[in-house]
């Protein structure tokens, strides 16, 4: 820590109380509007005009500071995951400011504002890092886990509650309906809270895509069932029909479907657009950014799944806006997106701590255990019932690490909170709000915190760190289209059938219309001869920097046989031993040696001075220096 | 054209279909709020809570297609600046708007949008790409154009114009206070208007940033000419004391201004410093620590302008070194981007607004007539004046050509829009005020802007060299300053060259340790540069070594 470390605390302290202190000042300043002026002003302080963008600010940057602050203290980034950090952080902060007596709207989480702000960002990136080829290839298990077991959480949840509730020993009373409602909320996996935990854990892709691809998916079961149950709750239990019932149903698939369809077509839409931007460049991050958005709130505007419908927009949009912006576009929008999305993970978590002051609650303890308690056990059964069940079809199965991460990973989350607090005005709607808190904090401290040293204990198979090579590529291809092959053979129509289908239907009409025509031109080159290029790249740099094995150097090799050539032919007949002299050919062809160069100058190359300044960045972030 | 034409129709259509659909989405929404559901529906629609973020996002996409299509029909492009195209398209959209009867609130730009979220993105940006060292090298011109200039524009328009309407009888009478208040904000020259002509006209960096600078930084003096004559139009009597608290606020003002952008400088390279584990948080610090200081200045009625550019402009230097290369590109395109789109959206705005507000056009042909004639004519005396003064003591004279460049440049914009609605509407003659200053606007940039390219190619004016100075230029640049400041050093004279001297070497000593990672390694960090340019040459000749040639855009992109 040391001197660092308490100005760190002190820059946290001050900004905190700033953010108070406007928060407080902010009531001082409403009611001075109407002073008629005397005399000329040297200054004024005039609050109330900036007051939203600037506390908007305030939070943003308090929020980033505070988990740069969490990676400075030793220990405690290894020990706890980001988001319970944050979630503490928000909820210190929002005792402190109770105690300021700061009016509570000030720092509440409006659902509006996460759903349409603070949502959208984080989704959008899930979505456009999605890996879509283990997405696809695992799509049957993850719709199985999104709707079936989600259906299965919510529907065992709510009746266990109800058997319970029919004891009397809750304090408040329910009805079925309203449970259900609630099972709705409680059982709904958020992809926020599982991307921040698996991300830190580097699970295995295949892992992942099943924890994280459900939790995507899940909304829309989720978000469908809430809206139906609330309904009926407005309804009025006594009042429900067939026709609600049946509607609720066909509900279902619109809200998903339609979820999906708008999301493909802005994703269309945005491709289109960008093939036409190869001169105004700057415009490329609007369209990649702008249309995916707008997606969203249309999905939200029909009342369709909105994360689908971003999700869907973000993952099919990639492959073609890639191709029609510049290599340096494309990395900038990417790294945007990253920080879009981290900066609103990172608020997300804050405003749960500070809405857990902020909130109304009521406690009832055997209520918030027992819903704790079924959730949990809910979800292992769902797990272990549907894992045994899909074993039966899969070649990859899950094991019973596998399940238990899969069981044990499902965390719940901000959107669980968001939900929760929409309720209509039930009498029991602070305890459900108090109990989705809890759950909240159990999986995400709890869970969240243990789910590290379980996995290295159970040994579960991490992400492979390295990018795939040439033959790796190579050999991908060749099994697919050997599958692909066999199917063929065998009269099926499989898997892979699909798969190839459409990547030739993708070849021959959609990228003609979606991606511009130079790129189109560049990308006939198949993926072998970019990875040629891109390794003699490599190689070049290779020789700049004066390492690696000269003789297996393309670039070098090349030289020396240009070199050769063109000596041969002056100085054919002369009848000393020829002597290739490395040195010459390098200088020849203007390829210099950088250690030469550096002991010239009297350095050597391990000089602190001289290896920071020189760096060449290549495109995948690696430095060479 | 007929391409074109179709599409700005389309589109205005689109936005019709959207503003209609919303007022009767509105009422379709609230007879649902009234009477409770009663039957679960199998699909809803709910604009109402959507809507806001719905229409600017909307706004901004229609905003950034328009400017896609000029640069598409890039014949039309060729003669008119986008600028005023924009305008245009806002104009013609606003007209279509009008005829369907859609509420207007819907369409106006609101100053205070404008100015707190339009407006930083533009300054921070043109801050943190401006040419520092043009900037400090010219920083006695612009200092001058920018204070005395404005000043001496603003009460010459306004005396002026307050004696002829001691001879001609313009439709509103006005007193002193008033007709000076307006002749304040007629004679700011806006960075908004001027950025978007001479970026694509591309002028020198020495008249750019000479025109540039003065639009940054009269921004100070404007908004406090511009407060003084508001207040004093409301003050009945008005005492000596008054003009002095005048003269003092614009310094607290430009001061003050300044201060609070080096304040935001220093925190953003504390805070970039330390973002050592999460990196990637890196540009949300360079983008809301600026924007933090704007909204500081404004709040402490500093020049949140003035504010914000220092702050792009100093703190560029630290955060170079303190984040990585990618999040270094992905800020300076993103700042770019945000810039253009804002650009963008002001101008279809500014078209727009004029339609929203044309209620209360007040059409007074000598007015604008004469406020047209003064601002030009007194604009041309001052930068001749002005010029012939500073040529006395400058090493780089104006020359005429500059000169006339520097008087057709002084473009105005929105800024002068937006005070002109928050003029008091107690001021009988507001409307007449607003409607000159949107007459003046239209005509600097569509009549001056669209002119300027062929004016500029007419006169040979030296063209903004498109390569980088290559690695002899740097070094000779280095090495003159060397000699210029021991040259100042001999003769004992503390000039320009050895303050940058001296500012250099407290910069390396103190600043870079405080507010630089790892300053100990990057300590001599003049040699970047050149060492830089090395390892770049060394690549691309084992590159071209082979025979095949950096065709592939990674190669491009390394390079």
């Amino acid at each position: 820590m040391g001197w660092r470390g308490w100005i760190l605390t002190l820059i946290i302290g001050s900004a905190l109380l700033a953010a108070a202190s406007a928060a407080e000042s902010m009531e001082d300043y409403d009611d001075e509007e109407d002073e008629k002026l005397t005399r000329y002003p040297l200054m004024r302080v005039d609050f109330e005009g900036v007051k939203v963008p600037l506390i908007i600010a305030i939070w943003l940057v308090t929020a980033s500071i505070a988990k740069i602050i969490f990676h400075h203290v030793p220990h405690l980034a290894e020990m706890f995951p980001d988001s319970s950090l944050l979630i503490m952080f928000g909820l210190i902060v929002g005792i402190i400011l109770n105690l300021l007596n700061v009016d509570k709207n000030e720092f509440y989480l409006d659902n509006e504002v996460f759903m349409l702000y603070l949502l959208p960002p984080l989704v959008f990136d899930a979505g456009y890092f999605m890996p879509a080829r283990q997405f696809f290839d695992n799509l049957g298990s993850i719709l199985t886990f999104a709707m079936v077991g989600t259906t299965f959480n919510i529907v065992a949840i709510a009746l266990s509650l109800w058997a319970v509730s029919l004891t009397g020993l809750f304090s408040i009373e329910m009805d079925v309906v309203q449970l259900l409602l609630f099972g709705s909320v409680a059982a709904d996996v958020d992809p926020v809270a599982v991307i921040v935990i698996f991300e830190e854990l580097g699970v295995n892709d295949v892992l992942f895509i099943s924890v994280f691809g459900e939790s995507l998916l899940n909304d829309g079961v989720s978000v469908v069932f809430y809206n139906i149950f609330k309904s009926f709750v407005e309804i009025g239990p006594e009042n429900i029909i067939t026709t609600d019932i049946v509607n609720g149903f066909f509900s279902y698939f619109i809200v998903c479907f339609g979820g999906l369809a708008v999301g493909l077509i802005f994703a269309a839409i945005s491709a289109f657009i960008t093939k036409y931007t190869q001169h105004v460049d700057i415009l490329n991050p609007v369209f990649v950014l702008v249309i995916p958005y707008m997606a969203y709130l249309v999905g939200e505007m029909l009342s369709l799944s909105s994360i689908m419908a971003i999700v869907f927009c973000g993952a099919a949009m990639k492959m073609y806006v890639k191709e029609n912006m510049p290599e340096r576009s494309a990395s900038a929008i990417s790294y945007f997106i990253k920080v879009l999305s981290l900066s609103s993970e990172t608020v997300i978590f804050v405003f749960l701590g500070l809405s857990t002051v902020s909130s109304d609650h009521h406690w009832d303890t055997s209520f918030i255990v027992l819903t704790v308690v079924f959730c949990f056990i809910y979800r292992t059964l769902g797990v272990v019932v549907l894992c045994h069940f899909l074993n039966k079809f899969r070649l990859q199965k899950f094991s019973k690490v596998d399940q238990f991460i899969m069981a044990y990973g499902g965390l719940r989350g901000a959107i669980a909170y968001g939900l929760a607090v929409a309720l209509p005005n039930i009498p029991a709607k602070p305890m459900f709000v108090t109990s989705t808190i809890i759950i909240i904090y159990f999986t995400v401290f709890l869970q969240g915190m243990t789910l590290k040293p379980i996995a290295q204990f159970l040994q579960v198979e991490k992400k492979s760190e390295h990018e795939k090579n040439m033959t790796e590529y190579i050999y991908q291809e060749l099994i697919d289209a050997t599958m692909s092959g066999m199917e063929d053979i065998a009269g099926q129509k499989g898997h892979n059938w699909i798969r190839e289908s459409f990547q030739s239907f993708n070849t021959k009409y959609i990228k003609k219309l979606l991606i511009n025509k130079e790129a189109l031109r560049n990308m006939d080159n198949t993926k072998i001869v970019r990875m040629y290029r891109r390794l003699q790249l490599q190689d070049a740099q290779d020789l700049v920097k004066g390492t690696g094995d000269f003789s297996k150097n393309q670039v070098f090799v090349n030289a020396l046989i240009e070199h050769t050539r063109s000596r041969s032919n002056t100085v054919a007949d002369s009848a000393a031993p020829y002597v290739i002299n490395v040195k010459e050919v390098m200088e020849q062809h203007g390829i210099m040696d950088y250690d030469e160069m550096a002991r010239l100058r009297g350095r050597t190359r391990s000089d602190p001075t001289t290896e920071a300044r020189v760096k060449i960045v290549l495109p995948n972030g690696e430095h060479i220096v | 054209h007929l391409l074109i034409l179709l599409l700005m129709f389309d589109d205005a259509y689109a936005a019709k279909a959207a503003d209609s659909n919303e007022s009767h989405l509105v009422g379709l929404n609230r007879s649902y709020a009234e009477e409770p559901t009663e039957r679960v529906h199998v699909a809803e629609l709910k604009w109402h809570s959507t809507s806001t973020a719905f229409i600017i996002v909307f706004w901004l996409f229609l905003a950034c297609i328009a400017k896609l299509i000029f640069n598409r029909a890039s014949s039309l492009t060729r003669i008119f600046p986008e600028s005023s195209l924009l305008i245009a398209v806002g104009l013609a959209i606003g007209v279509l708007l009008e005829k369907t009867q859609v509420n207007k609130s819907i369409f106006t730009l609101d100053s205070h949008f404008f100015f707190l979220y339009l407006l930083p993105p533009i300054i921070f940006d043109a801050g943190y790409f401006m040419p520092n060292r043009a900037l400090f090298k010219n920083w006695d011109s612009i200092l001058l154009f920018s204070v005395v200039g404005t000043m001496f524009n603003a009460l010459a328009i306004g005396f002026s114009l307050y004696l002829l309407s001691g001879v001609i009888t313009f439709s509103h009478t006005f007193n002193m206070f008033e007709i000076l208040q307006f002749s304040s904000l007629i004679s700011a020259v806006d960075p908004v208007a001027v950025i978007a002509v001479f970026e694509e006209i591309r002028v020198n960096d020495f008249i750019f940033v000479n025109v540039f600078g003065e639009a940054l930084f009269n921004d100070g003096i404007t908004v406090v000419i511009y407060e003084l004559f508001k207040q004093f139009s409301c003050i009945e009597e008005v005492k000596a004391i008054d003009f002095i608290a005048g003269a003092a606020s614009f310094f607290v003002v430009s001061v003050g201004g300044l201060v609070v952008g080096i304040l935001a400088a220093f925190l953003t390279a504390v805070f970039t410093k330390y973002s050592g584990h999460a990196l990637i948080l890196g540009p949300c610090f360079i983008l809301l620590v600026p924007y933090m200081g704007y909204l500081a200045a404004e709040t402490l009625s500093l020049s949140p302008i003035i504010a914000i550019a220092i702050c792009g402009m100093s703190m560029k230097q630290y955060i170079k070194g303190n984040v990585s290369a990618s999040a270094a590109t992905s800020v300076k395109y993103f700042t770019k981007m945000l810039s253009s789109s804002s650009e963008t959206v002001i101008f279809l705005f500014l078209g727009l607004s004029v339609v929203a507000k044309s209620v209360a056009i007040e059409w007074d042909l000598a007015f604008i007539g004469f406020t047209i004639l003064l601002c030009i004519v007194i604009r041309t005396i001052g930068v001749i004046i002005q010029c012939a003064f500073l040529n006395r003591f400058r090493g780089k004279t104006f020359s005429m050509v500059d000169q006339f460049i520097l008087c057709y440049g002084g473009l105005r914009g929105t800024i002068a829009f937006g005070l002109a609605s928050s003029i008091s509407s107690s001021v009988p003659a507001k409307d007449m005020f607003l409607t000159t200053t949107i007459a003046v606007i239209f005509f600097t940039v569509f009549l001056q802007g669209s002119t300027i390219r062929p004016l500029v190619n007419y006169l040979n004016v030296e063209l903004k060299k498109s390569e980088e100075p290559t690695m002899a230029e740097t070094v000779y640049n280095k090495y003159l300053d060397y000699i210029i400041s021991g040259v100042e050093d001999i003769a004992g004279q503390k000039g320009h060259a050895s303050l940058v001297h001296d500012f250099e070497r407290l910069n390396n000593n103190f600043l870079c340790p405080i507010l630089m990672k790892d300053h100990a390694k990057t300590r001599d960090f003049d040699a970047t540069k050149i060492i830089r340019a090395y390892a770049k040459h060394t690549l691309r000749d084992a590159m071209s070594a082979t025979k095949w040639y950096p065709q592939h855009k990674r190669v491009v992109a390394i390079q």
